[in-house]
């Protein structure tokens, strides 16, 4: 067949697909840090039996899901973020053969080891992609990887490893998009944020961030004029924007049909603004500084270095720097005003994303000069055609798809060794005040210390000075004791909302009627019609708990309720989060 | 161009020398073009079909009506016995589905819909999937404009280009403009229009117009099935070309296209036998169909073609702009007259034999059917091509997974079939899912278990923010985003794709033959001002 004679250039040979290779400096990175970050969690779950309260409700969440007495999806609750409690379900089958994975939360503990071990790749990757030498490149994650907010949210099952991994997957796509122009990043990236959303509400404001950032960055560098400007930078906006928008949308209309409530998260007794209400938490009043020392703590070299980034990027005419300070910037700038106007607490965490955009601060200091890809753009008025032959010709797509990385100019060792300590040294800031603070000022840093101090102290071979192991002590008895009696299903009655820890514990969580539960209302208004045996109710008055708000009054007040009669207290455990009262319902009273 | 400009004869009235349309050929009933002067440079006929080069016209009309079927009869969709085999199949599953309602009724509707939504899934998986491998892989074979031009005009091969044509006088005027914009030298042109003999108009049109060596027309004698891939089977057996390739009248192929392809096919693989470049429609902005449309056929030709490309299953080809080597469409067999969809139908017979089908990257518009009805009458014949397609490829799906392996056999399936059976669905799951949120009635809880509900409800969901987004991102890579505000309304047009799906069913059992005329010329306010395309027309060819 060769009525034709064939010229030697195929597509094959120009683009050869790349080889995977499992050796490679992101996986072994990668893999480093997640068995670090796996043992560190393994020591606090296990050895200190330290367990992070969200983490653990999170895991007892995804097992309403399975294994309580309605399983069905709507049981993970609309109050969390749904994606880590999904993400568990998988892997909660294990339970039966490993129960630990699930009464002590320690499958949050490996999710956000994950997360977090991807992170440190995702900015390794956007490293690779600025161009920043090895040397430095290493320096950086490493120290990145290792500062102590870092490994303490990689070990701990909290999600803001899920948030550091989303924004940055973004942040790596819009770099890209700026660099090739391939509206294929701004799917992925809107995609990441959507998931992010899914993990941290925060995402949202990223959302809107990404969604300012492209619409600027479209139109600047566009060279069109008129209504094809405007049209392609909604389009490249709106393709950034929508699928969060969707999944707030799909989130709050869920929420809404199933609990009635479109945003549990602000407006139930169990959001988290219920919560710094019920805890006299800061209000409108708070101190204007306070986030601003959190800022400074996290990251005290921030300013100058994001002051250096931006001179440069304006002499350099490169948007790039832009994407970080827009995407993870809006992190911090949110949970500020959202904790100005009471609706958060003041917690160190919120933080957490300066720390990535430090890194990338520094990055960007340390990566060669910007030079735009030749040629991408579309050229003059002809806008139909220039990006449609470009995007269409498969060689253009695949540079886009893996850039040609210019090696800069060879440098000597000296040049390079240096530019490796500059970027230790400059991370190391960020490391050293946060450990500090973390580890002396509970005032800034309440969560922090109130877990890492002991557990410093006890690596250090000092006494441990609370007794945080004892944390769930009164939930475990509980479940020890309810499991011993071999209730039937549907008999034990609480709130899961402070009763997670206690349906964790259990060994058969059908036993319990829950929140979710369709009955769970009728339950607490008619105990003895609904077959509840026993009450658990919350004997600490700032828990959430619709079981105790309803009923401890008339059980505790004169005269008595005459069906009920106290089974067991579970106070005066010292550590414990909880404090429970089991009540016994007389099955058997006529009125 | 302007060298070639000048050849032309509808510009060029000085020369003399040029006869009328006047000779025909009585032989082969062919109107040839003969210059008054002289004779043309002899042809030489290395053409693949050299050995129909004596046959007459019965037995041309053999060949076009039933050339497929006499030679692989399983392979044709003209019917192998009758009608009545036909409906009593259909009743006899019918009635054994009504048994099944009405002996075990919730079991029954439980499997159907638990079926159902796992065709969704699947479906939605493998649409994903194809984007995904196009996006990742690079199969579109790519010719620069400086590749094509450089190729040695003495090493072009012939090539023959078919344009079938009922009941459009002004369709002369159309191929000679495209044809007069081809890069390709004219002497190794062979443009064969295709006309029916009893569609004096058109003939009448074309006989006022003078001659040109490269272009000449055929009558197709009147027989049945009188579809276009008769027409294209009869122009197939006087085909001088190496190469070969149909446009419809109304197309505007890009000028270099036939000269890329001849550069793709030296640099494809050697079981590559045909090359189906893009299609795109030159009048998106005309209405909000019109828009809907083309970014479905960006789609279409951007990323699902190439995605089963690179997954190595089957291409349902495109209506026109298929480039193809004559020596192999000969041994396959042709077009399908009896299929509604010859094209899809020959893309799978290509799989099937072992040959290879490619992308040509280089783009061809045509006219988007601008016309609510018009729309339903085309898009339920594309359907019901397909299903006819899939049932006659499925009559021994043994052998048909043995050709095309495991991986081609899943894909074919799901595009071929999936795409009008899901789209016949959807109402039946959109009715239920609206019955659910306004009255919640019991009987649809069961129904719907919990896997099945998350799945459908994922589908749903997902499946729908999926292909609403993945068109807006289209429209942004393919350089239309002032599309976007229409195709925030894609869901009415999937409401008009299930409507087109119900019809193509319904006529799949009543007329499986018959061909939905499809009027082309709707564009009169947005096609260039060429007076072409001034005058509705109706005929038989498919685009």
């Amino acid at each position: 067949m060769s009525e034709f004679p064939s010229t030697t250039w195929r597509p094959a040979a120009v683009v050869s697909r790349p080889r995977h290779r499992w050796v490679s400096e992101a996986n072994i990175v990668t893999a480093v840090f997640l068995a670090l970050y796996v043992t560190a969690a393994t020591v606090m779950v296990f050895h200190f039996d330290f367990i992070m309260e969200d983490a653990l409700a999170r895991v007892s969440n995804a097992e309403y899901v399975l294994f309580s007495r309605q399983p069905k999806l709507s049981a993970v609750g609309f109050v969390w973020t749904p994606l880590p409690s999904l993400s568990y379900l998988p892997f909660l089958w294990l339970k039966t053969l490993w129960p630990d994975l699930v009464t002590r939360g320690y499958l949050a503990n490996l999710g956000s080891a994950v997360a977090m071990a991807a992170s440190v790749r995702v900015l390794g990757g956007i490293l690779v992609d600025l161009r920043v030498r090895r040397p430095a490149r290493l320096a950086l994650i490493v120290v990145f990887g290792l500062q102590p907010l870092i490994v303490f949210y990689a070990m701990n099952g909290m999600t803001e490893a899920l948030l550091i991994v989303f924004v940055l997957l973004a942040t790596r796509r819009l770099l890209r998009w700026l660099e090739h122009r391939d509206p294929q990043h701004l799917v992925a990236a809107g995609l990441a944020l959507a998931l992010g959303y899914l993990a941290r509400y925060e995402v949202a404001a990223v959302g809107v961030a990404a969604v300012v950032f492209v619409f600027g960055a479209s139109w600047w560098r566009s060279s069109l004029v008129g209504r094809g400007r405007r049209h392609v930078a909604v389009a490249d906006a709106a393709l950034v924007g929508l699928p969060v928008f969707t999944a707030f949308v799909l989130w709050a209309a869920a929420s809404w049909i199933i609990v009635g409530h479109p945003f549990e998260q602000f407006s139930s007794q169990y959001g988290n603004s219920a919560l710094i209400a019920n805890a006299g938490g800061a209000g409108p009043g708070a101190a204007l500084t306070f986030v601003p020392t959190q800022w400074l703590i996290v990251a005290p070299l921030l300013l100058p270095a994001a002051a250096g980034v931006l001179i440069r990027s304006v002499r350099q005419r490169d948007l790039r720097p832009l994407v970080p300070l827009f995407l993870l910037g809006a992190v911090p700038l949110f949970e500020a005003v959202a904790y100005l106007s009471g609706s958060l607490f003041g917690f160190l965490r919120y933080q957490i994303a300066l720390i990535p955009l430090f890194a990338l601060l520094v990055g960007f200091l340390l990566a060669p000069r910007f030079q735009s890809e030749p040629s991408t753009a579309p050229a003059g008025p002809t806008r139909r055609r220039g990006p449609r032959r470009l995007l269409l010709d498969p060689r253009v797509r695949a540079v886009a798809r893996r850039p040609q990385r210019a090696r800069p100019a060879s440098s000597g060792p000296l040049v390079v060794a240096a530019g490796a300590a500059t970027a230790a040294v400059l991370m190391l800031s960020s490391s050293i005040s946060t450990g500090w603070v973390s580890l002396t000022k509970p005032s800034l840093a309440s969560q922090e210390y109130a877990l890492l101090r002991p557990m410093m102290s006890d690596l250090v071979g000092r006494p441990v000075p609370t007794m945080l192991s004892s944390a769930w002590v009164a939930d475990r008895l509980v479940a020890r004791d309810v499991d011993a009696m071999h209730l039937p299903v549907g008999s034990v009655l609480l709130d899961s909302a402070s009763g997670f820890a206690v349906i964790a514990a259990s060994r058969q969580p059908q036993h319990f009627v829950v929140t979710s539960d369709t009955d769970f209302h009728g339950a607490v208004t008619d105990p003895i019609g609904h077959h509840i045996q026993y009450m658990l109710i919350s004997d600490r008055p700032r828990q959430i708990d619709e079981v105790g708000r309803v009923w401890t009054e008339k059980f505790t007040s004169q005269p008595p309720v005459p069906w009920v009669s106290l089974a067991t207290r579970f106070n005066e455990l010292p550590g414990s989060v909880h404090q429970w009262s089991l009540w016994k319902v007389d099955l058997a009273y006529k009125p | 161009m302007t060298a070639d400009r000048a050849r032309h004869p509808a510009v060029d009235e000085q020369r003399p020398d040029r006869a009328r349309i006047a000779d025909v050929d009585q032989r082969t009933d062919r109107l040839h073009i003969v210059p008054a002067g002289q004779r043309p440079a002899p042809v030489t006929w290395t053409a693949p079909a050299v050995a129909m080069r004596d046959w007459d016209e019965h037995r041309r009309t053999r060949y076009s009506t039933d050339g497929l079927a006499d030679s692989h009869p399983l392979l044709s969709a003209r019917p192998r016995g009758t009608r009545r085999t036909a409906f009593a199949a259909t009743g006899a599953a019918l009635v054994v589905l009504a048994g099944l309602l009405a002996l075990v009724p919730v079991a029954t509707l439980v499997v159907f819909i638990a079926l159902m939504t796992l065709s969704y899934t699947a479906v939605l998986a493998q649409r994903l999937l194809l984007m995904r491998r196009a996006a990742a892989s690079t199969v579109g074979v790519h010719v620069s404009d400086e590749e094509a031009r450089a190729f040695p005009a003495s090493e072009l091969p012939v090539y023959t280009v078919l344009v079938p044509a009922y009941q459009e006088p002004e369709v002369i005027a159309r191929v000679m403009k495209f044809v007069d914009d081809l890069e390709y030298p004219r002497h190794k042109l062979d443009v064969k229009l295709l006309l029916e003999a009893d569609d004096a108009e058109t003939i009448a049109a074309v006989r006022a117009v003078p001659a040109l060596d490269h272009l000449s027309v055929v009558l197709v004698p009147p027989s049945t099935p009188r579809t276009k891939p008769k027409a294209c089977n009869y122009g197939l057996t006087m085909a001088r070309g190496e190469l070969l390739t149909i446009y419809d009248a109304e197309d505007r192929p890009e000028p270099l296209q036939l000269r890329r392809a001849v550069v793709a096919f030296g640099r494809a693989s050697e079981d590559t036998v045909c090359l189906q470049a893009r299609l795109s429609y030159h009048n998106a902005h005309q209405n909000l169909l019109t828009r809907w449309f083309t970014n479905e056929y960006d789609i279409w030709f951007t990323w699902l073609l190439p995605g089963l490309v690179a997954s190595g299953a089957p291409i349902p080809l495109g209506g026109t702009s298929n480039h193809l080597r004559t020596r192999v469409l000969l041994e396959v067999g042709g077009w399908d007259p009896h299929n509604v969809t010859e094209d899809a139908d020959l893309g799978v017979r290509f799989a099937r034999f072992g040959y290879a089908v490619g992308v040509l990257d280089s783009v061809t518009y045509e006219e988007a059917n601008s016309d609510f009805v018009n729309w339903v009458k085309q898009r339920s014949r594309w359907y019901k091509g397909y299903l006819k397609t899939w049932l006659v490829h499925m009559r021994h799906p043994r052998t048909l997974r043995r050709e095309l392996g495991t991986k081609g056999f899943v894909n074919f399936t799901l595009f071929v079939a999936g795409t009008p059976l899901l789209a016949v669905l959807n109402p039946l799951f959109w009715g239920l899912s609206m019955l659910w949120w306004l009255a919640k009635p019991p009987l649809l809880a069961e129904l719907f278990p919990a896997p099945v509900y998350h799945l459908g409800m994922a589908c749903w969901l997902l499946g729908g923010f999926g292909l609403l987004y993945g068109s807006l991102a289209n429209a942004r890579s393919a350089g239309r985003a002032e599309l976007f505000a229409s195709l925030l309304l894609l869901p009415a047009y999937w409401v008009m794709m299930s409507i087109a799906a119900t019809k193509a069913v319904v006529q799949l059992v009543l007329q499986p033959s018959y061909w939905e005329k499809t009027t082309h010329g709707l564009d009169v306010t947005h096609a260039d001002p060429a007076p072409a395309s001034t005058s509705a027309s109706a005929h038989p060819v498919g685009t």
